[in-house]
C-alpha cells in the first residue's frame, strides 16, 4: 500500500511487497540516497565521484555524482542531470541514481556506455531539494512542496500558526470539504468524487468550499493557511521569478538549494546540456515559442524558448517520444524555476522530463450487460481531469491514491467531508510500471552524448606563395545536432564562443587574417567556418591552427602542404 | 602695528601696578554646529579631501572611540578580497535598542570611483555626534531614531580607486575576475598607466593633414573636432582613447578591466541578467558585498528611510528604476515629493528626479529594490554637479564652441587651483602607435569637487539625510475618551496620529504585504474587549470597521499615513478600572497609554 502512513515508519518501502527480482531500489530517505551516493561512488572509483553542490535550509548536504572516463581533459562537454528538482518529485532520485549506477556498471560491457563516458563528463544532482523531498517520508504524509522561508500568510503578526494537518487520524493530509454559501466548488457530473468549479454561466450555484486538511488554530475562519514554509526551491531562481510572491521566496537564490544549484551551474563551464526530472516537460509537446528573442516591451523580452531553439527541441522531443513512448505532459509554467534560468539566461539546452503523469485517457467503465449504447443527443458533459484520473484509478487498482471523502465532525468548521487525492498520488508511477520507465529514461539519456556540439578541425592546409609567404587554410566544423551555441545563449552570451587561434613563433609575420579571434556561429549537424592566413617567415609545421571552448572540447591542427 | 605696540608696552618689565580683574575667558563649548566661533569639535576631521578605506574606517572608529555610548559597529560580510564590510550604529542606547527605533540607513560608494559617498557618511556621523550634548534637535535625533551607517558599499572598487592608476570613472566595478570580452581570459587588458604618473588619462597623435582634431590657438591643451567637409580641411590631431596597450595581443586595446561588472545593478527588485541590464552579474546578490547588505536590511524591519551615496550630477533620484514597473503608490509620493523638493532647497544645483523617466531605464537598483521589495522610502543622491565651477553662470568664461566647456573648467583649473586638476600633454613612445602625447585630467577631476567645495558638499547632503531622518513616523495616542454607554459598558475612543509625513506603513508595503500589519490594542486587568475598530467617520462612532475577531488586537495593514490619524473604538465592561492603549509597529517607536475608566 503505497501511501498507507503505518507502513511508511519504515525507510524502505520495498519491504512491504514481495520482492521480485525486477524490484528496483525503493524510494530513498535522505540518509539512504547520501549512503547510496556513497557506495556507487566507492564501487566505482575510477569512473565515479561524490561532488558537494551545497546544503539545504535545515542542513542537509546536496550532493552530485560525477561520472567520466580518464582523464579531466579541458573542454570535454558535459552534461548536468537533476532530479527531484520539484520536492515531491522523490521517485526521480532512485531513477537518476539508477541510471548513474546503469552508467557505472556498463561501462566495462556496453560499447554506447563506453563511447558516452569516454567523451562526456556526467554530473548527476539526484536532489535539488532534500528538505522538502524528505516530506516523502513523515508521518502524517503530506504533499511536501515548500521548504523555505515563511511569511505571515494571513497577516495577523504571526508565521506559521495555523499548518496543515491530519486532522481526522487517517495517517495522510489531504483536502476538506465543507458546503458553504461562498462554496466555488460542485461534484463533477461523471463522478461525484471529483470536483469542479461551478460555471455561473451555465447556471451552476457552488455548493463546497475546499480547504487543505488542518484546524483553524487561529480561528480566523480560515484553515490551514499559514503554514511554517513557505518558499518553494523550484520557484526561486531569478528567470521569470514572481516578486513579492511568498512561494517565491524572499529573492531569487535565497534558498540555498536554489543558492547551490546555481553556483554549481557557474562554476562547471563545461555543462552544454541539462536534463531535468520534476513537474516540467519540454519534450512530450512542443514548448511554446517567443519568436526571434529580439522582441522587447519596455526593454524586457517575454518570457520562453527562442523559436530557433524550439524547432531543435522539437525534434528531440519526437525521438524522446519514439524511444520512450512517453505522454507524460508536464506543468508548463517555468517562471522562476531552475530550468527557465538555465535555459533562457544560461543558454544551456534544456530538457525537463516528466517522466509519468497519470493518464487522462482511460475509456470508461462498461457497465454490466450493457450493449454499445447509441450516444444520446443533446450534452453530454465532458468529464474533468479528476473524474478522467479517477476512471485511471479504477481501472488499474490504486485505490490508495483516493480517500474516498467521509464525513467528520471538525473542532472548529463542524460537520465537514475529508478525502481527496492522496499526497503524490497524482506525481509518482505506480511501483509496477517504474522499472520499464527507468530502463527507457536510461536509453534516452544514453542518446545525449552525441546530440553534443563539438568543434572539429577536417581541414588544416599550407599552400606556398612564393618568397617565403604562406597561404594557411583551416575550416572548423560541428557535425552534432546541437549547434555551438543556442538562440538563447547568443542572446545572453552567457556561453564563451570558440576562440580561434593562428599559433606562430616570435619572428614570423602574420600578414593577413586574425591571430585570434571569436567564433559563435557554428550551426549544428553542418556547421561550418573558413579561415585563411597569411604568414610570412615561417614553415608550416612550425604553425598551428588551435580551437578552443568550454564546452564543445578543443582541436587542433597543424596546416599539411599543399 | 597698535597691537604690535600694545604687546610691546605689556612686555615692558614694570612695577607691579594694581589690575583690574578680568573675567575668566569664555569657555569654548565643545561640538560644531556649522557656527564658526566658540566651538571646537571633540573630534578634528578634515573635510577637504577624501579618504582611502583604511583611513576612512580609522575616522569612523575614532568617532566610536570618542562618542562610545552614541556609536558602535559591526562586521555584516566581507568584500571579494576579504575587506570588512562594516556598519555603524548610532543611537543613544540608553533611550532605546536601536531595533526598537525608526532606523534610516545611509551608504555611499557601491560604485567604487564614487568616493564621495564614503565621506558622507562620515561627516553625518560626525554632525551628529559632536552636536548631540549642545543642540537639542541632534539629540533629539540620536534618541528617538537609529542610523545604520556603511560607509562603503564597495570597498575593493574605492581602495583600487585610490591606490592605483584611474580616471574618474573607473573602478566603478568590484574586483571579482570577470571574462569583459569573452575570449577565455579574465582581466587581461586593463588601461595602463603609460606614463607612470598615477593617473589614466588620453592619448593623442600628431598626424599632419590626416586627423580630426585641430588644437585651440590660444591654448594648445585644447582639442577642437574638425568635422566633416567639402574644403578639404583636415585636423592635425587624432585621439586614440585611454593609456593603455593591447596587453593579450587580441587587437583590441584596454578592453578588459579588472572586473567588469556593476554592483549597483545585482539587488533583487525587478532584476534582469546581464544582456538586458549591463553589468548585473549571473543571478541577484551574486557578489558578497552586495548579499551581505541585503542580509542586514532584510533583518531590520525597522529601517524606514534610506540613502545611498552617488556621484555625479547634481540629482535627488527615487524610482521607479524600470518604466515597465508602472506608478509608485501615490501616499508614498506625498513622502518623496516634499523631501524630494526641500532637498532642492538645501542643495542648489541638484534637482529631484525620476530614475526612468529623468534618465533611463534601469534594472536591479539599490534604492528601487528598498522601496519596491522592503516598502522603505529610498533616495539617491548623484553628489556633485560640474555647474557648481561657476555658480555665478553669467560670469563663466565664454563657451563657445566645442573647445568651450574645456576653456571654462581650465580657467577654473589654472586659477583656483594653480592647474593642479589637469595633467599637461607630453610625448610618449608607444610600442604600437610610436610617438603620441599623454595628458588629460586627473581622476579626481569632473565627478568629484574640488577639495575646497567638499565640505559643503558633505554638509549639505548630510543634512538631507538628517531632514530624511527626521520625516520617519512618529506616532503618538492622544484624545482619548472614555464614554458610558450603560449596563457597565463602556467606549474607548483614541486617536492614534502620526506626527511626520512617512507613514508607519508605505503604501507599497500595504499592497504588496510587506512586513507586519500595525496592531492597535487594548488590555486591562478584569477588562473584557467586547467590540473594537477602526472608525471611519469623524462624527458618527457607529461608523467603524468592526473586527471579527480579537479585537483587543486590531491590525492594520495600511498603518497611520503621513501626518495622518487613525480612530479607534473599543466596547469594553467589567470590574476594572484602567486599560493600557498601545501601538505597535515595525517603523517607529511602540507606545502607550494608560486611561482611567470612569
Amino acid at each position: 500500500m503505497l501511501f498507507a502512513p503505518v507502513l511508511l515508519a519504515s525507510v524502505s518501502l520495498a519491504q512491504t511487497a514481495p520482492v521480485s527480482q525486477e524490484a528496483h531500489a525503493p524510494l530513498l530517505a535522505h540518509q539512504d540516497l547520501q549512503q547510496s551516493m556513497k557506495q556507487l561512488a566507492t564501487a566505482h572509483a575510477e569512473l565515479v565521484s561524490v561532488v558537494a553542490v551545497g546544503r539545504s535550509r535545515a542542513g542537509r548536504a546536496i550532493e552530485g555524482l560525477r561520472l567520466m572516463a580518464g582523464e579531466r581533459s579541458s573542454g570535454r562537454p558535459a552534461i548536468l542531470v537533476v532530479a527531484d528538482v520539484d520536492g515531491p518529485y522523490v521517485w526521480t532520485s532512485t531513477l537518476a541514481l539508477e541510471e548513474a549506477r546503469t552508467l557505472a556498471e556498463g561501462y566495462a560491457r556496453d560499447e554506447r556506455v563506453k563511447k558516452l563516458l569516454d567523451t562526456t563528463t556526467l554530473y548527476f544532482v539526484p536532489r535539488a531539494d532534500p528538505d522538502a523531498a524528505e516530506g516523502r517520508f513523515a508521518a502524517p504524509l503530506f504533499e511536501q512542496w515548500a521548504s523555505g522561508a515563511g511569511v505571515d500568510n494571513d497577516r495577523d503578526g504571526r508565521v506559521g500558526e495555523d499548518p496543515p494537518s491530519d486532522v481526522n487520524g487517517d495517517g495522510v493530509i489531504t483536502t476538506i470539504r465543507v458546503p458553504s454559501p461562498e462554496g466555488e466548488w460542485i461534484e463533477d457530473p461523471t463522478d461525484p468524487r471529483a470536483l469542479v468549479k461551478a460555471d455561473p454561466k451555465k447556471g451552476q450555484r457552488g455548493k463546497w468550499k475546499l480547504w487543505t486538511e488542518g484546524r483553524d488554530l487561529d480561528r480566523d475562519e480560515r484553515v490551514a493557511e499559514d503554514s511554517e514554509l513557505d518558499a518553494v526551491v523550484n520557484l526561486n531562481f531569478p528567470q521569470g521569478w514572481r516578486e513579492l510572491d511568498p512561494r517565491a521566496g524572499r529573492f531569487a537564490t535565497d534558498e540555498p538549494p536554489a543558492h547551490a544549484l546555481c553556483d554549481f551551474v557557474l562554476l562547471h563551464k563545461d555543462i552544454a546540456l541539462v536534463l531535468t526530472y520534476g513537474a516540467q516537460d519540454n519534450l512530450v509537446e512542443k514548448p511554446k515559442t517567443i519568436g526571434d528573442g529580439g522582441q522587447r516591451t519596455r526593454r524586457l523580452p517575454p518570457d520562453g524558448t527562442i523559436d530557433a531553439d524550439g524547432e531543435l527541441y522539437a525534434e528531440i522531443g519526437k525521438r524522446y517520444k519514439k524511444l520512450t513512448g512517453s505522454k507524460a505532459k508536464g506543468e508548463n509554467d517555468a517562471r522562476g524555476s531552475f530550468q527557465a534560468w538555465c535555459e533562457q539566461q544560461r543558454g544551456l539546452w534544456c530538457l525537463n522530463i516528466a517522466g509519468w503523469t497519470m493518464p487522462l485517457d482511460e475509456p470508461a467503465p462498461k457497465k454490466e450487460g450493457e450493449a454499445e449504447k447509441p450516444k444520446p443527443e443533446g450534452d453530454q458533459p465532458e468529464p474533468s481531469d479528476d473524474a478522467k484520473r479517477l476512471r485511471w484509478i479504477d481501472a488499474h487498482n490504486e485505490a490508495a491514491r483516493f480517500v474516498a471523502w467521509k464525513p467528520f465532525q471538525h473542532p472548529e468548521l463542524g460537520a465537514v467531508e475529508i478525502g481527496g487525492f492522496a499526497p503524490y498520488a497524482k506525481i509518482e508511477p505506480p511501483e509496477s510500471e517504474r522499472v520499464e520507465l527507468e530502463k527507457k529514461q536510461y536509453e534516452f539519456l544514453l542518446t545525449l552524448g552525441e546530440l553534443l556540439p563539438r568543434v572539429v578541425i577536417p581541414e588544416c592546409s599550407a599552400k606556398a606563395l612564393s618568397g617565403g609567404l604562406w597561404e594557411i587554410k583551416a575550416a572548423v566544423e560541428n557535425h552534432a545536432f546541437l549547434p555551438l551555441l543556442s538562440a538563447a545563449a547568443r542572446r545572453a552570451e552567457s556561453v564563451r564562443p570558440a576562440r580561434v587561434t593562428l599559433r606562430l613563433p616570435k619572428d614570423a609575420q602574420l600578414l593577413a587574417g586574425s591571430g585570434e579571434s571569436l567564433l559563435e556561429d557554428l550551426t549544428g549537424t553542418n556547421g561550418r567556418h573558413e579561415y585563411r592566413w597569411l604568414v610570412h617567415g615561417a614553415p608550416p609545421k612550425a604553425l598551428g591552427v588551435e580551437v578552443e571552448t568550454d564546452h564543445a572540447g578543443n582541436a587542433q591542427a597543424t596546416p599539411e602542404v599543399k | 602695528m597698535y597691537a604690535m605696540l600694545f604687546f610691546a608696552l605689556a612686555q615692558t618689565p614694570a612695577q607691579p601696578q594694581a589690575q583690574s580683574p578680568l573675567p575668566p575667558a569664555a569657555p569654548t563649548v565643545s561640538g560644531f554646529p556649522g557656527n564658526p566661533t566658540g566651538f571646537r569639535p571633540k573630534l578634528e576631521i578634515p573635510f577637504n579631501r577624501f579618504y582611502d578605506y583604511p583611513e576612512l574606517l580609522a575616522w569612523m572608529d575614532k568617532l566610536e572611540a570618542t562618542f562610545p555610548k552614541l556609536m558602535r559597529h559591526e562586521v555584516i560580510g566581507h568584500s571579494v578580497e576579504g575587506r570588512e564590510m562594516r556598519v555603524y550604529t548610532l543611537t543613544n542606547a540608553e533611550k532605546g535598542a536601536d531595533r526598537e527605533k525608526p532606523a534610516m540607513w545611509i551608504d555611499g560608494n557601491v560604485h567604487g570611483n564614487e568616493v564621495q559617498g564614503g565621506e558622507a557618511v562620515l561627516y553625518t556621523a560626525w554632525y551628529l555626534l559632536e552636536n548631540y550634548a549642545t543642540l537639542p534637535e541632534a539629540a533629539a535625533l540620536v534618541d528617538d531614531c537609529t542610523f545604520y551607517l556603511l560607509p562603503s558599499q564597495n570597498p575593493d572598487g574605492r581602495a583600487h580607486w585610490f591606490e592605483e592608476a584611474h580616471t574618474a570613472h573607473s573602478s566603478r566595478t568590484g574586483v571579482q575576475p570577470h571574462d569583459d570580452d569573452r575570449d577565455g581570459r579574465f582581466d587581461e587588458d586593463p588601461a595602463d598607466d603609460l606614463d607612470g604618473d598615477g593617473q589614466i588619462t588620453q592619448m593623442r597623435k600628431y598626424v599632419p593633414g590626416q586627423g580630426n582634431f585641430r588644437l585651440d590657438p590660444d591654448d594648445p591643451r585644447l582639442m577642437i573636432y574638425v568635422p566633416q567637409n567639402d574644403k578639404g580641411i583636415k585636423g592635425d590631431w587624432i585621439l586614440l582613447g585611454e593609456e593603455g596597450i593591447d596587453n593579450d595581443g587580441d587587437g583590441q586595446i584596454n578592453e578588459d578591466e579588472k572586473g567588469g561588472y556593476d554592483m549597483n545593478r545585482a539587488w533583487p527588485g525587478m532584476w534582469q541578467p546581464d544582456f538586458i541590464q549591463y553589468g548585473a552579474g549571473p543571478y541577484p546578490l551574486y557578489w558578497p558585498e552586495t548579499r551581505s547588505i541585503a542580509g542586514f536590511l532584510l533583518d531590520h524591519g525597522n529601517v524606514a528611510a534610506l540613502q545611498s551615496f552617488h556621484n555625479n550630477g547634481g540629482m535627488i533620484l527615487r524610482g521607479p528604476g524600470a518604466e515597465a514597473f508602472g506608478e509608485y503608490d501615490g501616499q508614498d509620493l506625498a513622502a518623496f515629493d516634499e523631501l524630494g523638493r526641500d532637498g532642492e532647497k538645501m542643495l542648489p544645483f541638484y534637482r529631484y528626479m525620476v530614475i526612468w523617466k529623468d534618465l533611463y531605464s534601469v534594472f536591479g537598483g539599490f534604492t528601487t529594490w528598498a522601496y519596491e521589495d522592503l516598502g522603505i522610502i529610498s533616495f539617491t543622491n548623484e553628489m556633485w554637479n560640474t555647474d557648481q565651477y561657476y555658480p555665478d553662470r553669467s560670469k563663466a568664461p565664454d563657451e563657445g564652441g566645442r573647445g568651450g566647456g574645456d576653456k571654462a573648467r581650465h580657467f577654473f583649473d589654472d586659477n583656483l587651483l594653480l592647474g593642479a586638476g589637469f595633467v599637461n600633454w607630453h610625448p610618449y613612445k608607444h610600442p604600437f602607435y610610436g610617438d603620441i602625447e599623454i595628458g588629460g585630467w586627473r581622476k579626481d577631476v569632473g565627478r568629484v569637487p574640488p577639495s575646497f567645495l567638499v565640505e559643503e558638499m558633505l554638509h549639505r547632503n548630510a543634512l538631507f539625510c538628517l531632514k530624511h531622518a527626521k520625516a520617519m513616523p512618529k506616532v503618538s495616542i492622544e484624545e482619548v475618551k472614555v464614554t458610558d454607554i450603560g449596563d457597565g459598558v463602556k467606549a474607548v475612543d483614541a486617536i492614534f496620529k502620526n506626527q511626520h509625513v512617512i507613514p508607519t506603513r508605505t503604501g507599497r508595503a500595504a499592497s504588496m504585504k510587506i512586513g507586519e500589519p500595525d496592531a492597535f490594542t487594548i488590555a486591562g486587568k478584569d477588562v473584557e474587549v467586547l467590540a473594537g475598530g477602526f472608525r471611519s467617520d469623524r462624527w458618527r462612532p457607529e461608523k467603524i470597521d468592526l473586527a471579527e475577531r480579537e479585537p483587543a488586537r486590531l491590525l492594520r495593514e495600511t498603518g497611520i499615513g503621513p501626518r495622518g490619524e487613525v480612530r479607534v473604538r473599543w466596547l469594553v465592561r467589567g470590574k476594572g478600572t484602567k486599560v493600557t492603549l498601545a501601538w505597535q509597529g515595525e517603523k517607529a517607536r511602540d507606545v502607550s497609554l494608560d486611561v482611567e475608566l470612569k
